[in-house]
């Protein structure tokens, strides 16, 4: 079960503020947030699916992510649980064949190699053909080892069953030539044979009496007859559990008959064939027949039951049981009939989740608000898990009524540690958020102490952001770039570069950042920061870290790739590329109309500010090479852009529209140099009517005399003979 | 914004169909998805939908542009599997829910699907709005002759995206015939001059769960 939205969340105040990513840092653009989060540590917020496998990795030491996936990128702090999955599996191998491997799936349920297989179905998609080829298979040995039908016989059924086993897909054109099969025995064979294709074929009343006509004979035969009379009315419970849209129809819309009758005919072959070679799979399906029911009781019992069966240490976790208890239990949050701890522990965590009045879409899903006296009912199930449970009372505490410092009464410090648990972890996180919370002085000591034991995947990284987020909000991020800092996240690193480093920390860090990213990004916001304060001595002396740099190619639209923390986004790519210093290259510039490169120009602004013409060049630098909008922010609380001096430099970056005005007005302006400007402040509000250069909005009737003048003064200047139209 | 105000929705799965598609004229119905890792179609719906009126799209979700052969002819046999179902199927929509700048990729990828779909399907795509580079709706409008539309989705899980009309100040003379989505009590107002674009062709409404 996903939690939308985590932006949303994080309005909860200063509480939860400490338990989610970036969230309180500064502002929504910043993340994005993805639907389904997931973290290292067990949380409301988290995905139940991502809770679920954090808990089973405690319980029976499967896996939380593949060792090199971990090992390679970035190792991000909040995913979406898809991601959390991917990143279970080893990497996959370049070049893999998925069209091979699409086509190893398509033979197992035995579809037609024209048909686009299993995409086919003409009624329902019950999706029943999977056991095709399996069925096949059997029924090939059992025919084969049978001596009551005749051998021609034997070779008419087989070629029959060879024809359904490839097309499972075409069942309801397949016709059998079965004429011959003359024999008691053999005609069974057939009876059934012709089941068989009616099944797949979805014809199920007519599969059902072909079934029913062969019960009466005797082993395999028999007995698989019977298990497929009640596979056949399963499908037909499912089919009349259908409503209009193609949606599993509300429990009182079921064909309660149907399931009752599967059930009955499951109970029925059971009893006849109690260690039968379906009884397995024909007791599984009762869990399937109480979600038809909606029998929540039978399937909290079933389900605590399968999560009970102990995984393999080391191993992948049980996704699939836990993807069905996802979908089958937690949406109505109906807890009866479960005893398990861990799917007690899932369930109680989603009903942590932000209240619902103030955040109505987060809990869509989630049932009433977990109390302490409901949590308190509970106790008896958890006394296998004493430190899961100290931590759900403390995550109500914390998350429902916002006591910090009964959480810090409730979970003890135990920061020092080798190797943490998810739970341990989860524990000493909540600690941190309350200790935070209540203002302690030791918050910060606190965090650093976690560091030793947070070995396991997702960990470190989660003590590196409240790390972080605790300096942030001290503002001394700064001291996290020193030697000896604990972060050694590239994200976290690279983030501090780029919203708190001033200009001798970003020069600092374009010589000895940790990584090529972390000195190409301080030295591409230094450069651009002292060009946009008019720095012009300062960015001429730090250009030559620049260096050579290779120029994209001409129609290479993609040249400015995702470089910023604000690009990273774990569902798309597990790195960042570098930012486009080659603009600050020689040679990055000269492609400039009527100006020349951004190193003449700044030259020229070097020995006189003021001067008009490099002024203009300056804007049309900022213009051409991506840097409209650089000033922007996107200010949370006030809803919109504004505009802020970044990383330590002091005053208002130069805007471009500020640079036109002050050309229309000056005096010392040539004709040329004023219709440019005229040209260029009127197209800042190009195509739709919305300034997109800066400084101050301009009402229409002035862009409409700037054309006026552009025209009636400058007619002869290219500036007023290429402009058609304003804004 | 109020579902109950819209009549173009799209249905998702593990949404229960709300009183709102009863006078639906437009429903984008999510099928099933082909996965990055082993692409293969996974329905996500329990059974073909068996609606009369409204039309009906039939919604990919992917997030892998590796899809196998023989993927979109599935794809057709599943819309006309609809439509013999008594469905008013008018189009097949990819919903592309990867963040990618390498469009110049998707391109030859839409391209090859629409040679391989049936005209007597339109194709549809979603488009997210921090698509490519700078999040410029440009990039999108090369798809022109390739997509019958392109739906913009507002919305990030179930909250519109911040600084929407921005991007919209930039989709001015977009030229692909658009639809504008918007998530079902989600923040919503209008951007001027939306309405007289002349390729805008309103709102597609994504349907969520009421609160229990």
């Amino acid at each position: 079960m996903a939690l939308k939205s985590l932006a949303a969340v994080v309005g909860i105040g200063g509480v939860l503020c400490g338990a989610v990513a970036w969230a309180c840092a500064d502002g929504g653009y910043e993340t994005s947030w993805d639907a389904e989060a997931s973290s290292g540590f067990l949380s409301p917020t988290n995905d139940t699916r991502s809770n679920f496998i954090l808990l089973m990795a405690d319980r029976y030491g499967t896996k939380v992510a593949d060792p090199a996936q971990m090992a390679k990128g970035i190792v991000p702090f909040e995913f979406p649980y898809k991601v959390m999955v991917a990143r279970l599996e080893p990497p996959a191998a370049p070049n893999t064949d998925y069209s091979a491997t699409y086509r190893e799936e398509q033979d197992a349920y035995g579809l037609s190699p024209d048909s686009s297989s299993y995409f086919g179905y003409d009624s329902g998609n019950l999706g029943l053909c999977h056991t095709n080829r399996s069925g096949a298979q059997q029924f090939a040995a059992e025919l084969k080892a049978n001596p009551r039908v005749p051998g021609q016989e034997k070779a008419a059924l087989a070629a029959a069953r060879a024809v359904l086993a490839k097309a499972c897909d075409r069942a309801g054109q397949t016709q059998f030539a079965l004429a011959e099969v003359k024999s008691l025995e053999g005609r069974a064979y057939a009876e059934y044979l012709e089941g068989t294709r009616l099944f797949y074929a979805e014809d199920l009343g007519a599969a059902s009496s072909r079934f029913d006509a062969v019960a009466a004979s005797s082993g395999w035969l028999a007995e698989t007859a019977a298990y497929m009379r009640f596979r056949t009315a399963m499908a037909q419970a499912m089919k009349g559990s259908v409503g209009k849209w193609g949606e599993i129809a509300d429990v009182e819309k079921r064909d309660r008959s149907a399931i009752d009758h599967a059930d009955a005919i499951r109970r029925q072959y059971l009893r006849a064939y109690p260690t039968g070679r379906y009884a397995a799979s024909a007791r599984s399906f009762e869990r399937r027949i109480a979600w038809l029911r909606g029998d929540q009781a039978t399937l909290g019992a079933q389900y605590s039951t399968l999560l009970a069966r102990a995984a393999a240490a080391g191993g992948e976790p049980d996704i699939a049981t836990m993807q069905e208890i996802d979908r089958r239990i937690l949406p109505s949050s109906d807890l009866a009939g479960v005893t398990d701890p861990t799917l007690l522990a899932v369930a109680d965590l989603m009903r942590l989740r932000p209240d619902a009045q103030q955040y109505p879409e987060l809990r869509s899903c989630c049932g009433t608000e977990l109390s302490r006296e409901e949590l308190e009912r509970q106790r008896p199930y958890f006394k296998s898990e004493p430190e899961l449970f100290g931590y759900l009372l403390a995550a109500e505490a914390f998350f429902h009524r916002q006591q910090p410092r009964e959480v810090i009464s409730l979970i003890p410090d135990a920061a020092h540690q080798e190797r943490f648990s998810y739970v341990q972890f989860s524990r000493q996180m909540l600690r941190g958020f309350a200790l935070e919370a209540a203002g302690d002085r030791n918050a910060r000591g606190f965090w650093l102490s976690l560091l030793g034991g947070a070995a396991q995947p997702y960990q470190r990284a989660t003590v590196e952001l409240a790390i972080f987020k605790h300096d942030q909000k001290a503002g001394a991020v700064g001291r996290l770039l020193e030697t000896g800092s604990p972060i050694l996240h590239p994200l976290i690193r690279q983030k501090i570069i780029e919203d708190d480093a001033g200009p001798d920390l970003l020069r600092a860090q374009a010589r000895t950042g940790t990584t090529p990213q972390q000195r190409e990004v301080a030295l591409y916001l230094l450069l651009a920061n002292e060009l946009h304060h008019g720095w012009y001595r300062e960015f001429l002396a730090d250009q030559r870290m620049v260096g050579t740099r290779a120029q994209p190619k001409p129609g290479d639209i993609y040249g400015y790739g995702a470089w910023s923390v604000a690009d990273y986004e774990p569902s798309y790519r597990e790195g960042l590329s570098g930012p486009p210093l080659h603009v600050f290259a020689n040679g990055g510039s000269n492609d400039l109309r009527a100006c020349p490169d951004i190193l003449s120009t700044a030259t020229s602004l070097s020995a006189n500010p003021a001067a008009i013409r490099p002024r203009l060049c300056l804007a049309e630098f900022i213009r051409r090479k991506g840097f409209d909008g650089w000033s922007d922010q996107y200010d949370i609380k006030l809803e919109r852009n504004v505009a802020r001096s970044r990383n330590g430099f002091p005053g208002k970056p130069i805007e471009r529209m500020a640079i036109y005005q002050g050309v229309i007005a000056s005096p010392l302006a040539s004709a040329d140099d004023k219709a440019f400007a005229f040209n260029r402040a009127i197209r800042c509000y190009q195509p739709a009517g919305y300034n997109s250069c800066g400084g101050q909005e301009v009402e229409k009737p002035v862009r409409k005399a700037w054309f006026d003048r552009l025209r009636k003064e400058y007619p002869g200047t290219v500036w007023a003979k290429e402009l058609k139209y304003y804004w | 914004m109020r579902a109950e105000r819209y009549d173009s929705f799209w249905l998702w799965a593990g949404v229960s169909p709300s009183p709102a598609l009863q006078k639906a004229s437009e429903v984008y119905v999510l099928d099933g998805e082909i996965r990055l890792g082993a692409p293969r179609f996974i329905p996500l719906r329990s059974s073909a939908p068996r609606t009369r009126g409204p039309a009906i799209w039939l919604v990919i979700r992917t997030d892998t542009t590796a899809w196998p052969e023989g993927a979109v002819a599935g794809i057709t046999r599943r819309a006309d599997g609809w439509a013999r179902n008594g469905n008013r199927v008018v189009g097949v929509q990819i919903d592309f829910d990867a963040g990618t700048k390498r469009l110049d990729d998707y391109a030859a990828f839409l391209e090859q699907a629409r040679h391989d779909l049936p005209r007597r399907y339109q194709l549809s795509i979603t488009g997210l709005m921090d698509w490519s580079a700078n999040g410029d709706p440009a990039a999108l409008a090369r798809l022109k002759g390739v997509v019958d539309e392109v739906v913009v989705q507002t919305y990030q899980g179930r909250s519109t995206i911040w600084g929407y009309e921005r991007y919209f100040d930039r989709m001015k003379g977009f030229p692909i015939p658009f639809k504008v989505g918007l998530v079902e009590q989600g923040r919503w107002i209008e951007p001027q001059g939306l309405r007289s674009e002349p390729n805008f062709r309103g709102y597609v409404v994504f349907l969520v769960n009421r609160p229990s």
